[in-house]
């Protein structure tokens, strides 16, 4: 195998991290938030 | 065993939950309502439940003998529907049915009564507090609040706006809300059709609020691209009116107003792009107009 | 079966699934008021599939806040909200599964129900569905199914998730006269699926997990390099197959301890006669880092 478990474990938790701040670097936190604090009709499944 | 225990735990903490929510959401709507009738009693100039009930009998018993017969005249299986009509539009159809009992005069008198029933049960209707109207939602004969805002193009708005009106459609809407962008051109379609009566269409969008540039931007640009030409205004988020609009939680909510800025009827839920809402929506417009109209 | 050796973990499974459920919806007074919480908790995703408009929710639902990225005009995809879920994926698996999500634990209650319980043993080829769920409803539609300004419908959220029934529109519609007239065909379409879904959790062990949910399936995924992980004491293992037996998710935990399907329940471990599984937390395979201590 050319990555051990731990060499995988590690690049996606250091993935996971740079996605999540370059998410919110661009104001994706800002879509989840207005969207979440807010009844969304077509996701609760009304009209 | 100790499975079972849980088990048992879990789901008599959900019961808990769940009774506690009833009896705090039976609570929380009779104060509501308690509320909301508070504030229709307060406008001064609309007659109560009971004034209105009381002319009704009045005119049912100033021609006492044609309507005893029109009533004995009556199918005795009243069914739901029945029940759920006006009950004007009920005694029009059994003055209808029995006919041929009455000479043309008195056949025109009970019209005329019948019909002046349905326009004081309109009123009623329009008067009836919602019985449990919910938070978030303003009930109806809720006024606007004061608000001193502007519109996109930074023109200042405020009450008097209603005033000049004969009626006001109120759209509240964000940016993101892809129902709500879905309705802008209807929405635009409807503020040119309704200007005829004297009413007007205008949009609140809640991402604008306090003058916020990037909000303004995406709305000017929604606007545009949807060919979406009514007024679209903004004011404080922490005034009245502010709160009033943070206060919406479903999108869009459409609200009708009447010339002193009162809400008429149950404000709607959902995109006037589906026929059924715009239905829903006409039958606030027409009692605003009746309403407006009656003055 | 000496339960005193069993893992704290497993062995307070239900009160942790009641708590979490708890915690993702604590704003319990907003179910009584119709309204949703509107604080800055849902700038952040809860771990499990929890329904953001539910009156009570604390956070934002993955699920749903990746459509609505992915749906919005401003972007095509998601790095938040991936990023937030492979950390969850990769520091606890399907843990969140069997643990913390509030509608595995809901589905869970409902198998309590007595009643003939079926085995979903030949029925595994359904598992892959929630992979095409994920792949489509959740990522391609919401990506390619827009209008001309470039929003998309949440596809999952509209058509398909129960939870959204479950926690937005029943709670709201029972306090909320505007949204009880607002509810159309999409609610009875939406409102059989939860039937059909609790029918069938009552029947079935957690159907909806194992066969549509897309949260599940992308930490499914992830399952077999998350830290949170199963072990196997091999030298203690008499191969009774007992484990096999009792692993109600279809897992055989000797031949696979990570496999994408084990939810980390611990049902194998309670029936383990000679206490050979272990859960464990931590880097790589040989680690014997243990979450917990007797």
């Amino acid at each position: 195998m050319f990555m051990t478990k731990k060499q995988a474990q590690l690049l996606l938790l250091a993935a996971g991290v740079l996605m999540l701040l370059f998410g919110v670097w661009r104001g994706e936190a800002d879509t989840v938030f207005s969207k979440a604090i807010r009844l969304c009709m077509e996701c609760v499944g009304i009209g | 065993m100790k499975f079972n225990r849980v088990t048992a735990l879990s789901l008599s903490l959900v019961l808990a939950f769940s009774l506690a929510a009833c009896g705090q959401g039976a609570s929380s709507a009779s104060s509501a309502s308690s509320a909301s009738s508070s504030a229709s009693s307060a406008a001064a100039e609309t007659k109560t439940e009971e004034q209105l009930l009381a002319e009704e009998n009045e005119i049912l018993s100033a021609n006492d003998a044609l309507w005893e017969k029109v009533f004995s005249s009556m199918d005795k299986n009243v069914t739901e529907t029945t029940l759920s009509t006006n009950y004007g539009d009920f005694l029009l159809s059994a003055v209808e049915k029995a006919k041929d009992q009455f000479s043309d005069e008195e056949y025109k008198t009970l019209t005329a009564d019948a019909e002046k029933i349905r326009d004081i049960e309109n009123q009623i209707a329009a008067l009836a507090p919602a019985e449990d109207s919910a938070s978030g939602a303003a009930a109806q004969g809720t006024a606007f609040p004061q608000f001193e805002g502007s519109d996109l193009e930074g023109n200042p708005v405020d009450n008097s706006l209603f005033a000049g009106n004969a009626f006001t459609v109120v759209n509240f809407w964000f940016n993101g809300c892809k129902p709500c962008v879905e309705e802008l051109d209807d929405l635009n379609a409807l503020n040119e059709k309704v200007k005829a009566q004297g009413g007007e269409v205008i949009g609140i969008n809640t991402e604008t609020l306090d003058g916020n540039q990037q909000g303004i931007e995406t709305a000017k640009k929604l606007l545009a691209a949807t060919g979406a030409s009514y007024r679209n205004i903004y004011f404080a988020s922490g005034s009245d009116a502010g709160k009033f609009a943070l206060n919406i939680m479903a999108f869009p909510t459409t609200y009708v107003f009447d010339r002193d800025g009162n809400v008429v009827g149950q404000p709607l839920l959902g995109g006037i792009d589906k026929e059924e809402n715009l239905a829903a929506l006409q039958k606030n417009i027409d009692a605003a107009l009746a309403k407006d109209n009656a003055k | 079966m000496d339960k005193k050796k069993l893992n704290p973990l497993a062995r307070f499974r239900g009160f942790i699934q009641a708590g979490a459920t708890l915690l993702t919806n604590i704003h319990l007074p907003n179910f009584a008021k119709g309204t949703l919480y509107q604080g800055s908790g849902k700038y952040v995703c809860v771990p499990g599939l929890n329904c953001y408009s539910c009156p009570g929710a604390a956070g934002a639902c993955p699920v749903g806040a990746f459509q609505a990225v992915v749906g919005s005009s401003k972007f095509r995809f998601s790095y938040y909200i991936t990023g937030i879920l492979i950390l969850f994926g990769v520091l606890l698996g399907r843990f969140i599964c069997g643990f913390l999500c509030p509608f595995g634990w809901f589905q869970e209650l409902l198998h309590k129900i007595p009643s003939p319980k079926l085995s979903t043993k030949k029925l595994k080829p359904l598992r892959y569905l929630k992979y095409a769920v994920l792949l489509v409803m959740v990522v391609l539609l919401p990506l390619l199914a827009v209008n001309e300004l470039g929003m998309g419908d949440p596809f999952f959220c509209k058509y398909l998730c129960p939870q959204g029934v479950l926690e937005g529109a029943i709670p709201l519609s029972l306090t909320n006269a505007g949204i009880r007239a607002a509810l159309g065909k999409l609610f009875t379409w939406k409102a059989c699926i939860l039937l059909a879904v609790i029918v069938g959790s009552v029947v079935f062990y957690r159907p909806f997990c194992k066969w549509l949910c897309p949260l599940g399936a992308f930490y499914a995924l992830l399952n077999k390099v998350s830290l949170f992980q199963m072990r196997v004491d091999t030298h203690k293992c008499v191969s009774c197959g007992a484990c096999a037996k009792a692993c109600k998710m279809d897992v055989d935990i000797t031949k696979t301890p990570n496999h994408a399907e084990c939810i980390r329940c611990g049902m194998c471990m309670k029936a383990c006669p000679t206490d050979a599984i272990q859960y464990k937390f931590g880097l790589g395979d040989k680690s014997n880092t243990e979450t917990t201590k007797e």
